[in-house]
């Protein structure tokens, strides 16, 4: 996919804080309204894009390595589209352990996040940058929930 | 039912934040949430939890009916509020979740474990 050009509405940088969280919490809001996304599709992209945002905040990020997030949305072929890119220590969420539903909560506790997001997305991949990381969160417009 | 109700409140001072309600009907208590569990949310409602589960309620509901949203951080707290009520002899429910709330609820398995129904009614029934 080719992403939107930097410095337009579908895009935002911020600083690799928790504290950015509430600016791209707005930001998903204004393209979600902006692009008249389903329900299932909006509640989906955003649970997903919290999960791998705090990731990349608490684990990409540790030790002050990594300057920035950039956030790039798009609508391609019947999909949601955002591309989330940094400059951080490798870290592929992709590979991460998923716990499984039947096993008892506090198994299931740890890494809960990524399994809900694998879940709801249509697709969500990850792709190592010479310096960083991305990652591409995919939800079908139509889909309704599994 | 009703033999004494008590009523709290929790606003945040953020109006985006959760909001928690708290009542008591005798050994009933019930925890209404409104708005956004996000992040902050889920960390207001965990210190917001600490006190109350210190009680060792014997009956515990969620009023979801104005949860907007959930993600994995406040799912958490409701995993945690259950397996402690558990753990001090009680039992806890969370019911009148939205579809998409509800649709998260089943994803993470909370369903399989502890009650989750549409209605009050049914949710005090389940924790009879």
């Amino acid at each position: 996919m080719s992403r939107p050009p930097f410095g337009t509405d579908n895009h935002i940088r911020v600083l690799p804080k928790r504290e950015s969280w509430a600016m791209i919490d707005q930001w998903l809001v204004d393209q979600s309204s902006a692009h008249h996304l389903p329900e299932p599709c909006a509640y989906a992209l955003r649970l997903a894009l919290e999960e791998l945002f705090l990731n990349t905040v608490s684990y990409g990020c540790c030790n002050n390595v990594g300057t920035f997030i950039d956030l790039f949305f798009q609508i391609e072929d019947g999909h949601a589209l955002i591309v989330i890119e940094d400059d951080a220590h490798p870290f592929n969420p992709l590979t991460a352990p998923v716990p499984c539903p039947e096993d008892p909560p506090k198994e299931r506790e740890g890494g809960l996040g990524l399994l809900l997001a694998r879940k709801m997305l249509t697709a969500l991949d990850y792709v190592p940058l010479a310096k960083g990381n991305r990652l591409i969160i995919k939800k079908q417009l139509g889909q309704t929930p599994s | 039912m009703a033999k004494r109700r008590l009523e709290a409140d929790y606003r945040n001072s953020d109006p985006t934040m959760i909001q928690i309600k708290e009542a008591t009907f005798s050994e009933l208590l019930v925890i209404s949430l409104i708005g956004s569990l996000d992040p902050d949310g889920a960390l207001a409602l965990k210190a917001y939890m600490q006190p109350v589960l210190a009680r060792e309620p014997k009956k515990l509901l969620f009023d979801l009916s104005q949860l907007d949203y959930t993600g994995s951080a406040g799912l958490r707290e409701f995993f945690l509020a259950a397996k402690t009520v558990g753990r001090s002899g009680g039992k806890m429910a969370a019911f009148g979740m939205r579809k998409e709330v509800a649709h998260v609820f089943d994803l993470a398995g909370f369903a399989t474990t502890y009650p989750t129904p549409p209605t009050l009614a049914e949710a005090i029934e389940a924790l009879a």
